[in-house]
């Protein structure tokens, strides 16, 4: 028997987005299982199992799909390895955060089905994001991703985390109106939703309606650029992360930033390509701003979420940089080459954020504060976390043989090589600031008695095991960045 | 039939008066309708253009089932999030969401 | 075997990696056992690449792309290792050595409240050296070059509690420093001349006349680029006039000054410049300063080991100037009797520390005049000192003997008397100096208080093994069997070699032989009174006694000034760099706290904020798209 969706057969389907069916599948499953479970046996970590066993599947599944090219559709769906990569680094985080949440016994925090499978149906948005090569698969991912994400920001029973979601939501919500009507005007000028086609009509319809083009094309940037949270269009993200639960904001600060990127680089780059010269000004100065208010409003923090928040702001911009080199890239950039940086970083950093994201869930529980005198004499009653923690702090200021440091220093470079030099100078700059915050929670650490009596503080063995999952691949890609960066442009990007 | 830039002048109009409303009614209900203006705005261009646009088919109305669909779910959320808000705090205010700032 | 040989140094780093996971708290016996099972274990592997190398000749240097940052070779940075038989031989000699310094350290160390830490110390030591040797370019030599300072001066300041210990841990690492500058700039200039850290691709660059940079010629850059890094290798080998750093370093504990200031690290300086041959042979200027420092040094050092009072200071300055014998057999283009000697006296140089050593330990001084007598209570220990003292002084058939020859016929041979009779007047010393203080330590009566007693069998085995080699070294260069070594090593282009003929042998053995009596006059038969001597050549005594009075010029010439000139700076530093940055520190922080009101947690705002965002974003592109054209 074989099943046909739509005029597609399940076979091709299955060979495109097995992945994503799989976790979709699993979600499901986990709902029924939520419904029909006694709560003892939803304590007992049940649905992490399987959502963790569904992500492990749906990894190996993907991949064996590297190197090869296939579309859904008129290629309104791809499978190439651009997507590949981006849905392995989701699934990854993913598998992060779940480990994450995850308490001492290995049972479930809170005990909450939800949580779950909220959490793997917004990574099948975020993988749906990073395929789609049509407006309205896009749209829908993105979606996908950010409803679900709403939920999980307003989970933990407070008055914040509510609060949180509701300014997510809205702003959240404005910016999909945005990017659906900047997206309907495409439509309107181009007549088509696909992408590649519109790209190719927009080159003919540049010269007639180039206002109408400009507005749609602007409205769908804001609307992407408040999910990465770039500045100006940050302030939802603040906010939300710190209501958010500790590892939702983890996955909000690494995964839904990466697909924003995902979607970014795939409308923009591979679509729009031909019409952004003139506007490489505008990418960089963005990138700019946001590098300099995250790293200069992360100083003045006291809560240690929201410091990480703002940080996380910072690091969009440095993301933007190899982005905004390419499209203003009036001597020629790299593409291969920038494509790897922006790749490398945003591993890095997704490592890093999960990591200090991780770190600061055990520290949080124990000292039932995220203030940062909750981390004041960390070393004392845990020399893993507070090793950790320093190390996913450096990292993110760019010390040399973390992570960071390479990541920026390849973003740096295509900077520099397309004569950008300012901007790297400022991301110098700002690196700078970033040390002087990043020493201030350090020296805390280590050199300042704890508060209080100092017992020492036990990790959770899931949470232990993402610090040292992210220390071992912060300090690994620090000191052979090669190892990553080597085979990141033998990789068939666009499937060219 | 009516030409497209009325349509067109509609929809930009609808969209600005939801955008409006999102940003200065108080009541969090009302902000919601309005984001829902703002999303049937652009609804209202997606038909409009697969009607009367350039090249006119039938993809833009596919575009539209979807964001309706999209649209419902992003305000049931929407909804289920104040719920949980009012339970804490009693008020479906905007300016009494004021716990984190800075 | 060879396409293994990363692990030698590799089994070292794991030994050292699971000590630090053990902790300072670990027994003593198990620390021990870890380290000298580690290099052991290197030493096999060591021994297997020899025999492979000796069979099959040089390798293709094993790589893996470390970094790539553009486009083209000179944007890829390369890491990896390679084998030949310059550093097959290295790699034997630096773990043979070790493996007995961990052994002898065993009962040297027994009861110090840090012992694990010391083993710890001491296998990153023998881990970085190793990686040192099998590196296959400058810039990952030079890596490993920081990692054994590193060590050294974490084992020269062990006992950091002794103020003089710390004093001298410091100044090994400044000293040393200074001429580490010098390297890296050289590697720098030479990277930036061919776009290459390779040895190879410089040496070739340099044969094909591809040494390019503008401001310099390519016969000026490779003289610049030669000197440089001989500027690291004098630092790191204590040459004149860097040469100051490493009698303090004996502030050290034993073992340490046994492995790392005698047999290995500070030959580093050696293997460098023999590694990069090359470079030097492309440069008279520089091979001349070579053979020069060099003399100079071999004859300074052993000056001054005339006259000094404390055993391994004594040794210290005999280092120095058997280094600068080394160095003297480069620059007179002899890279294959240099290597050798480098092979002899690892061997006996760290016999001659670890049996002072076992001195030190049954005696708890370093004051020769408070020794004597030792023969009779210390039978093994004071023999293989004498098969030390021997091969040092150069008599036959010891293996100093046979190394020092070829070097000194080799500066006859490139046509430097006065090379020549620089090392000769130093061969002389040196005889007269170290049995000086055999005579003193061993023979006569007991002038100490403590009732000294033979080590155990952990110290006095590395002792006899290392006394087998000191005798047997020689023989793989001697001419009866062939010169074995030298055609092991193979001549680079360019080098000269000339076998000791009978005439420079003879001369040699006598002046030794001369030295020797000399030493047993005055301090052994006391036929003639040391006191007197010293009386009637007293400014010559005093100028040896008090080193030459280096360490007192240092300090006022660039001590001195450069503290005062760093207390200038300091002002400035303080009140006006200070003073900028923390002005622009709380405006950052006034400006931080200035924007964060923006976020006033009201949502609208936030919405509003984007909107105005969206506002901007068309403005500007407008202006990008429609401003500027019309």
């Amino acid at each position: 028997m074989t099943t046909v969706l739509q005029g597609i057969a399940f076979a091709d389907a299955w060979r495109v987005m097995a992945p994503e069916m799989v976790l979709t599948a699993a979600g499901f499953l986990l709902m029924l299982i939520d419904a029909a479970l006694p709560p003892a046996a939803k304590r007992a970590g049940v649905s992490t199992g399987v959502a963790l066993i569904a992500l492990l599947v749906a990894g190996v599944l993907a991949l064996r799909r590297f190197g090869q090219t296939a579309a859904l559709g008129p290629g309104s769906y791809l499978l190439d390895d651009y997507a590949l990569v981006f849905k392995l680094l989701f699934m990854g985080i993913t598998l992060l955060i779940l480990l994450l949440s995850l308490d001492d016994h290995g049972r479930a925090e809170g005990a909450r089905g939800e949580y779950t499978y909220l959490l793997l149906f917004a990574t099948v948005g975020a993988m749906v994001m990073a395929s789609s090569a049509d407006l309205v698969t896009l749209f829908v991912g993105l979606e996908i991703l950010s409803v679900s994400s709403y939920v999980l920001v307003g989970l933990r029973r407070s008055s914040k985390s509510a609060e949180g979601a509701m300014k997510y939501l809205v702003i959240g919500a404005i910016a999909s109106a945005c990017v659906l009507f900047g997206m309907s005007y495409i439509y309107g000028v181009t007549g088509t939703t696909h992408l590649a086609e519109a790209g190719y009509t927009l080159f003919q319809a540049w010269d007639s309606y180039r206002g109408i083009v400009v507005l749609g094309l602007l409205l769908m940037l804001a609307g992407f650029s408040v999910k990465i949270s770039v500045v100006p269009f940050h302030m939802w993200a603040p906010d939300a992360y710190e209501g958010a639960p500790t590892p939702i904001t983890a996955f909000l600060a690494a995964a839904s930033k990466a697909a924003g990127f995902a979607m970014l680089v795939r409308v923009f780059l591979y679509a729009f390509a031909s019409h952004f010269p003139e506007w490489g000004g505008l990418w960089v100065g963005l990138a700019a701003v946001t590098m300099v208010a995250g790293n200069l409003l992360a100083i003045v923090q006291r809560n240690v979420k929201r410091m990480l928040a703002y940080s996380s702001i910072g690091q969009a911009g440095y993301l933007l940089v190899p982005f905004a080199v390419l499209t203003g890239a009036y001597h020629g950039g790299n593409l291969y080459q920038d494509m790897s940086a922006l790749y490398f970083y945003l591993a890095a950093y997704a490592l890093m954020t999960a990591g200090a994201f991780a770190v600061l869930t055990v520290v949080a529980k124990h000292a039932r504060s995220e203030d940062v005198d909750a981390f004041t004499g960390l070393f004392r009653r845990s020399p893993l976390l507070a090793g950790a923690m320093a190390v996913f702090l450096v990292a993110m200021a760019g010390m040399p043989l973390t992570s960071g440091f390479a990541g920026k220093f390849f973003i740096a470079l295509g900077a520099i090589n397309t004569g950008y030099y300012w901007l790297a100078g400022l991301m110098f700059l700002t690196s700078v600031m970033a040390f002087a915050y990043y020493f201030g929670l350090v020296r805390r650490m280590y050199l300042q008695e704890p508060y209080g009596p100092a017992e020492s503080w036990r990790t959770p063995a899931a949470a232990a095991l993402v610090v040292v999952v992210a220390l071992v691949g912060t300090i690994g890609l620090g000191v052979a960045p090669g190892v990553m960066m080597h085979s990141l442009p033998g990789l068939n990007w666009f499937g060219q | 039939m009516a030409p497209i830039g009325s349509f067109l002048a509609l929809a930009a109009i609808l969209f600005c008066i939801g955008l409006y409303g999102a940003l200065t009614k108080r009541n969090i209900i009302i902000v919601l309708l309005s984001i829902e203006l703002m999303l049937n705005a652009a609804n209202l261009n997606l038909i409009a253009f697969s009607r009367l646009g350039v090249s006119a088919n039938v993809a833009g109305q596919v575009f539209g089932l979807f964001s309706m669909t999209v649209a419902a779910a992003e305000v049931a959320v929407g909804l289920a999030i104040l719920i949980a808000l009012y339970r804490n705090r009693n008020s479906t205010d905007v300016r009494d969401m004021n716990l984190m700032k800075w | 075997m060879i396409a293994y040989a990363w692990l030698v140094p590799a089994i070292p780093l794991v030994a050292y990696l699971l000590l630090l996971a053990l902790g300072r708290r670990v027994h003593e016996g198990v620390a021990a056992a870890i380290g000298v099972l580690a290099t052991l274990i290197s030493l096999v592997l060591s021994l297997m690449i020899f025999v492979d190398v000796a069979q099959g000749g040089g390798q293709l240097p094993y790589l893996w792309t470390w970094l790539t940052f553009g486009p083209g070779p000179g944007h890829t940075w390369q890491a990896g290792f390679e084998v030949n038989s310059l550093n097959a031989l290295m790699l034997v000699v630096v773990s043979f050595v070790s493996t007995l310094v961990l052994l002898f350290s065993r009962g040297y160390m027994h009861g110090d409240p840090r012992f694990g830490v010391f083993y710890q110390y001491l296998l990153l030591f023998v881990f970085s050296m190793l990686g040192l040797v099998i590196s296959p370019n400058f810039l990952q030599l030079y890596v490993f070059w920081e990692l054994v300072g590193l060590c050294s001066y974490l084992l020269v300041g062990f006992w950091y509690e002794k103020p003089e210990a710390a004093a001298a841990a410091k100044k090994s690492f400044v000293v040393t420093r200074l001429g580490d500058v010098g390297l890296l700039a050289g590697i720098i200039l030479l990277y930036l001349a061919t776009g290459s850290f390779d040895y190879d691709d410089i040496a070739r660059a340099i044969q094909t006349g591809g040494l390019q940079i503008h401001w310099i010629g390519p016969q000026g850059l490779a003289t610049l680029g030669a000197l440089l890094v001989f500027l690291g290798a004098a630092g790191k080998s204590a040459q004149f006039p860097l040469h100051v750093w490493l009698p303090d370093a004996m502030e050290g504990p034993t073992p340490v000054s046994a492995l790392i200031h005698a047999a290995t690290m500070v030959a580093a300086g050696v293997y460098l410049v023999a590694r990069s041959f090359a470079l030097f042979d492309a440069s008279p200027v520089a091979l001349d300063v070579v053979a020069y420092i060099g003399g100079i040094t071999a004859i300074l050092g052993a000056a001054i080991g005339l006259t000094q009072r404390d055993i391994k200071r004594v040794i210290a300055y005999s280092t120095i100037s058997q280094l600068g014998y080394m160095m003297m057999g480069l620059g007179v283009a002899a890279y294959s009797a240099a290597v050798f000697h480098l092979f002899t006296h690892a061997f006996f140089k760290a016999l001659l520390f670890l049996a002072a050593g076992s001195v030190i330990h049954a005696v708890d001084t370093q004051d020769l005049g408070r020794m004597g007598g030792l023969w009779r209570r210390m039978p093994v220990t004071a023999s293989t000192f004498l098969f030390g003292a021997l091969a040092l002084s150069g008599v036959p058939p010891f293996a100093g003997f046979w190394s020092k020859d070829e070097i000194l016929a080799s500066t006859l041979a490139a046509g430097r008397p006065l090379l020549f009779a620089l090392g000769m007047v130093a061969a002389f010393f040196t005889a007269f100096y170290i049995f000086r203080v055999f005579f003193l330590t061993f023979t006569g009566r007991y002038r100490g208080d403590r009732v000294p007693r033979e080590s155990g069998w952990v110290m006095t085995l590395p002792l006899v093994l290392l006394a087998l080699m000191a005798l047997g070294a020689g023989w793989a260069g001697a001419p009866f069997t062939g010169y074995a070594l030298e055609r092991f090593l193979g001549e680079p282009s360019g080098a000269s070699e000339a076998g000791a003929g009978p005439g420079v042998m003879a001369i040699s053995t006598a002046v030794s032989l001369l030295g020797i009596g000399l030493a047993w006059l005055m301090y052994g038969e006391r036929a003639t009174s040391p006191e007197a001597w010293s009386r009637s050549l007293w400014p010559l005594y005093r100028l040896s006694f008090h080193k030459f009075y280096f360490d007192e010029l240092y300090q006022a010439v660039i001590v001195r000034p450069a503290f005062a000139l760093g207390k200038a700076f300091d002002w400035v530093d303080r009140r006006i760099i200070d003073g900028i940055v923390r002005l622009a520190a709380e405006a950052t922080l006034a400006v931080a706290s200035g924007v964060r009101r923006i976020q006033t947690g009201q949502v609208q705002t936030y919405g509003l904020i984007t909107l105005l965002g969206i506002v901007a974003l068309i403005a500007v592109s407008w202006s990008l798209l429609w401003g500027v054209r019309s």
